[in-house]
């Protein structure tokens, strides 16, 4: 029944960012690659029209056309089962180019002493390399992506930012103004942003709109990724769903099999296969490809495979600033605090870095005034004055990787018959810790700020970031991770994971820059062996 | 007039659609007012809407083609909408109603309709219509809540301006 269709030195499962950008780099040096993605392709004018037209503008998911074959989870529907305290909730886009189609570009380094959270305070894991072994990566995944930020932001570099810090809007500049007056030193975001004409792309024109698309391709996003890995001569195949892992007797991987929307089966070959299909799909798919030998799952000989899932459990604040400072003109997420993100008392509880949303507010404030029966001149007067003064915080906090945090395959199947994936997760009294220290930063900022009307988040909620980490795990100990540091497999030696799933720590920014470095890193390993 | 025109080039054709254009442009706030538009059935509720809908936004010149969506959009949503907008215009009308106290004195007074400012009020100001899975999008752009910011902020993902733009102190803060 199944059918040989292609063959290519190195096959890819997944079309985002990282497997997109590996593919390029991969192809631009003479090796033949395959990408086999999920979903369909997305048009970007498409995606801005059906926004302007999706009536609940908050679901960043909703103008992304939705495929049966290839579920993802979406409001309301119950693609995650879950079992834990915590319900697991993660937005992510099975299409070519993946999901980093909606984010606010935000393209941290983490910080050298988040590669060593064990040895350096006793808790969480280490990596299997340093910072300083990454950084040449970093760079040059800042160069793909297009990176404009500050110098003063913590991670230490060799060569300065692609691009300046985007102009900081009268909201950051009073904001930063007000805080470094309490002692608070705000910085501008570090991000996947054009401040100026950069590779083809334009400058920021303040659209506001990062999430859930830009419409002018100011923002760096994996579309663009797998533009660039077809024109490097990358062969993309979409709609192809992966569904098996096939291995030889020598345990090494044969070939992977997928299915068309309408259940037609197909085989690719290879002779070095990666996985980039997100930090929950690539773990289900390892698991649902069990064999005699690999009872588990491939690559999962020793269980760890879809375990210690980390995310950003965050907790939020929002105020009325005792100044007009309008919020809403320029990029979404634009400035931040970053003296949390680090400190002697890490071995305690959790650290943090604090976001300000610079988000257009304006629909929000509306719909709150007119629940409470303001209507006509004082509806008009109400909208602009609160929507001038509204500021949301939010901190990046951290959460140390348990075994028991994990990705499962569910019992409920898809169109297809594939398993959805099923989760148990906790938040630990670590990032709790964490949440009560970021709640007494958030008090002494309103204060700062002449904060009225302040509101924090219930302290047994979460807001999740979909910062999916850990469950592809990197590190030396074979017993306790799924790949070691070049990203291959500790059973098959020409299996190779990339994504966010590999980062074997979560720290306190936004993951996709961090695992874009690691896949150009694993991209080097992979063409010393196909040399 | 005519030998002015055929000396400048315009066309019959093109003469005919400037003059409608000029003619429907005085007639909009004549229409909006007193004329109920083909796809509405009941005109008197069409009246009693529009005469809410002016209190409600503060706005006597309100654009009758989003008006005419709102309203079709509304019945669509609601079949006593139109019944039960008469019964709250009348309300309004008969007891003189400023609508700072509008949504107090419908709930204590008349409660049956108490649903329908914040109705009205979401469909200028936010563009909406319904609610939960049947909420439907009747204007973006042109919702009332953006036109209220309009000299500061853009609806997302409209453009502010050239890159930097957002740097400037906005006029009014």
């Amino acid at each position: 029944m199944a059918q040989q269709t292609t063959s290519a030195d190195v096959v890819i499962v997944g079309s985002g960012v990282v497997g997109s950008l590996m593919a390029e780099k991969l192809a631009l040096s003479g090796i033949s690659v395959v990408i086999l993605e999920g979903g369909p392709r997305i048009d970007r004018n498409h995606v801005v029209a059906r926004f302007r037209h999706e009536a609940n503008k908050s679901d960043f998911m909703a103008p992304y056309p939705y495929n049966d074959w290839a579920p993802e989870p979406r409001k309301n529907n119950d693609y995650f089962q879950q079992e834990g305290p915590v319900p697991y909730s993660a937005s992510y886009i099975r299409g070519v180019g993946g999901t980093t189609w909606h984010w606010a570009g935000m393209a941290w380094r983490y910080l050298p002493n988040d590669f060593q959270l064990q040895s350096k305070y006793g808790v969480g894991r280490d990596w299997p390399f340093s910072y300083d072994d990454l950084e040449p990566f970093y760079y040059e995944a800042e160069v793909k992506m297009g990176v404009s930020g500050p110098l003063n932001n913590g991670s230490p570099r060799n060569k300065p930012f692609p691009m300046e810090p985007i102009a900081r809007s009268w909201a950051h500049q009073r904001v930063q103004e007000r805080l470094s007056q309490i002692g608070y030193e705000v910085t501008t975001n570090t991000v996947a942003r054009n401040s100026r004409n950069y590779d083809g792309r334009p400058a920021c024109c303040g659209n506001n709109n990062c999430m859930p698309i830009c419409p002018i391709d100011a923002q760096y996003h994996g579309g663009i990724s797998a533009q660039a890995a077809e024109r490097a001569g990358a062969k993309i195949i979409t709609e192809a769903v992966v569904y098996k892992i096939e291995h030889g007797a020598d345990d090494k991987i044969q070939a992977v099999h997928y299915y068309t929307p309408d259940k037609e089966s197909h085989r690719v070959t290879g002779k070095i296969f990666v996985l980039a299909a997100n930090a929950i799909e690539t773990p289900k798919l390892m698991l649902m490809s069990t064999s005699d030998k690999f009872a588990n799952g491939i690559g999962n000989s020793n269980d760890m495979v879809g375990r210690h899932l980390c995310d950003h459990p965050r907790t939020k604040v929002s105020f009325d600033v005792d100044e007009e400072i309008w919020p809403g003109r320029g990029p979404v997420s634009e400035y931040s605090i970053q003296s949390e993100r680090d400190g002697d008392w890490r071995g305690e509880e959790a650290a943090f870095r604090i976001d300000f949303s610079n988000s257009n507010p304006v629909a929000g404030v509306t719909s709150k005034l007119i629940s409470q029966g303001v209507y006509g001149k004082d509806l008009i007067a109400g909208i602009r004055q609160q929507s001038s003064v509204t500021l949301g915080l939010k901190n990046i906090v951290e959460q140390l990787s348990d075994p028991n945090n994990r990705v499962m395959l569910g019992d409920r199947r898809d169109s297809l018959g594939i398993p959805n994936p099923k989760f148990y997760f906790s938040v630990d009294d670590y990032t709790r810790r964490g949440n009560v220290r970021a709640r007494r930063v958030f008090q002494e900022i309103a204060e700062g700020l002449g904060g009225t009307n302040i509101k924090f988040m219930d302290e047994n909620k979460f807001s999740l970031a979909n910062h999916i980490t850990g469950t592809l795990g990197m590190g030396n100990d074979r017993a306790t991770t799924v790949c070691n540091g070049e990203g291959r497999s500790h059973d098959h030696e020409n299996l190779f994971l990339a994504g966010t799933g590999v980062l074997p720590t979560v720290a306190t920014v936004n993951s996709t820059l961090t695992a874009v470095a690691v896949g150009l890193r694993t991209a080097e390993f992979i063409m010393e062996d196909l040399a | 007039m005519n030998s002015n025109h055929s000396k400048s080039g315009v066309t019959r054709r093109g003469f005919l659609a400037a003059s409608l254009a000029a003619g429907s442009l005085t007639l909009i706030p004549h229409a909006l007012a007193s004329t109920t538009p083909q796809s509405v059935a009941d005109s008197d509720a069409y009246r009693a809407f529009i005469a809410v809908s002016q209190q409600i936004t503060a706005n006597t010149a309100l654009k009758p083609a989003m008006a005419e969506r709102l309203y079709l959009a509304l019945v669509r949503h609601d079949d006593s909408f139109a019944e039960r907008i008469k019964q709250l215009d009348s309300f309004i009308t008969a007891e003189a109603i400023a609508v700072s106290e509008l949504q107090a004195r419908v709930e204590a007074e008349a409660p049956e309709v108490k649903d329908l400012p914040p109705a009205i009020a979401t469909g200028w100001f936010e563009g909406l219509v319904g609610s939960g899975k049947d909420v439907e999008l009747i204007a973006f752009s042109e919702a009332l809540m953006y036109v209220a910011v309009a000299d500061v902020l853009k609806p997302p993902s409209y453009s502010l301006g050239e890159y930097g733009i957002w740097q400037n102190k906005p006029a009014k803060a």
